[in-house]
């Protein structure tokens, strides 16, 4: 039921922008940019450069609604604005990754327990730690959904070069979860000394 | 292993949401603006250039014709009066090319149209010039013409030889408006033809622009 709601006020809000309806685009902006925010935060490492892709984006989007078929949903079409946005600003600051040997983890970190411990603000800045090319494709790939064809194609890559910085990235991440688990450890124990 | 990696931050950060600053819709609204004003400049630009072209296209044919018209006169008296009196002493010389565009041209009467069509047109120039109000000069330039065709229609014979060239150049000329641009060009070019781009510089700075100083108060 929401769903229809949602794509009934989307439609609303689609024909207003066509007639470029202030009020019609503030609410898009309203309903979509915190999250669109959080997007532009996972690829930008910088908040208020993150904040500056999100407003470029959402000028792309009303000056582009015309482009909307409505072929998909009207917030996966803002998205992929936004992290083409984002993509272009990276590559525009020269951000390029910088292919250095990452070692293998040694062992795989609880996840379940990593789940419930970790807030989002937590892996987000593990996410914006990564090299910007690493960052770039673990973002796409991962939580963005898009294959390594893809990946190639939006960033002038090779596809072989799309995994290698993916499973580099994935080193990198797993390697600071497992430290995390570390200090965890470290504490519970002396905790338990204490309490001895 | 790197499924489940993925899927604990697929799972907290897809769906992320960060809040952005308060003045974050202001800004979008103003880019927005901003661009639609630039269009709006981009256009106008666009329409100002058209209209200047085809100002040119419009404008400057006539405004070729009208200086070569006038011109004729301010030539015509000088040798108009200083040949009469020559030809008088020297009358087997000059005469010859009279003779010879009679035998040429043999009836007469196609001469005294000729005749007729070129007085006219210099009359209605005149006429044309002293409604434009142009001052001390051209009005001298209508006072010899009256002199000339009023002293002896036997000088007219003489020159219209030289006006029949003259004349007929711009007269062949109109065929295409984009030669009459290039002709217009290059006479620019090579110092020829009543431009008077001096003049309008001159007119154009007389108006003064500048923006009036008020006082500070």
């Amino acid at each position: 039921m929401s769903f229809r709601i949602y794509r009934a006020k989307d439609t609303e809000w689609i024909e207003g922008c066509r007639r470029r309806d202030a009020q019609a685009q503030r609410q898009v902006f309203d309903h979509y940019s915190s999250r669109m925010y959080g997007v532009c935060c996972r690829y930008v490492r910088d908040k208020m450069e993150a904040e500056d892709v999100m407003i470029t984006s959402f000028t792309k989007v009303f000056e582009r609604i015309g482009q909307f078929k409505g072929d998909g949903s009207f917030e996966g079409w803002i998205r992929r604005i936004v992290v083409n946005e984002a993509l272009t600003h990276l590559r525009r600051s020269k951000a390029l990754a910088v292919a250095t040997d990452i070692e293998e983890a040694d062992r795989e970190p609880d996840y379940q327990q990593l789940d419930n411990a970790l807030e989002a603000a937590d892996l987000l800045a593990m996410v914006q730690a990564l090299p910007a090319g690493y960052r770039m494709v673990f973002n796409l790939y991962a939580i963005d959904g898009y294959s390594h064809q893809e990946i190639a194609e939006q960033l002038g890559i090779s596809e072989n070069t799309s995994k290698s910085q993916l499973s580099r990235a994935r080193a990198l991440l797993q390697r600071q979860l497992e430290e995390l688990e570390n200090e965890w450890k470290i504490k519970s124990t002396s905790h338990e000394q204490q309490a001895g | 292993m790197s499924n489940k990696l993925d899927k604990l931050f697929r799972d907290k950060l897809s769906d992320l949401t960060v809040t952005p600053s308060a003045d974050a819709w202001a800004r979008v609204s103003q880019a927005g603006a901003k661009k639609n004003s630039v269009w709006m400049w981009r256009m106008a630009a666009a329409v100002a250039a058209m209209l200047v072209v085809a100002g040119a296209l419009v404008w400057w044919p006539e405004e070729e014709t009208t200086p070569v018209a006038v011109q004729e006169p301010t030539v015509m008296p000088a040798p108009a009066t200083v040949q009469p009196a020559v030809a008088e002493t020297q009358s087997p010389v000059k005469t010859e090319p009279a003779r010879v565009v009679v035998q040429k041209i043999q009836p007469q009467p196609v001469l005294a149209v000729e005749v007729a069509n070129m007085v006219e047109p210099e009359e209605t120039i005149a006429e044309t010039v002293v409604e434009e109000a142009v001052e001390s000069t051209v009005a001298e330039v209508t006072v010899t013409q009256r002199e000339e065709t009023a002293a002896a229609p036997v000088v007219l014979v003489y020159t219209l030889e030289s006006v029949e060239e003259e004349t007929a150049a711009p007269v062949e000329n109109p065929a295409g408006t984009w030669e009459r641009v290039a002709q217009f060009a290059r006479d620019i070019k090579n110092g020829e033809g009543n431009v008077g781009l001096r003049d309008f510089k001159e007119e154009l700075f007389a108006l003064n622009f500048r923006k009036k100083e008020t006082p500070k108060q």
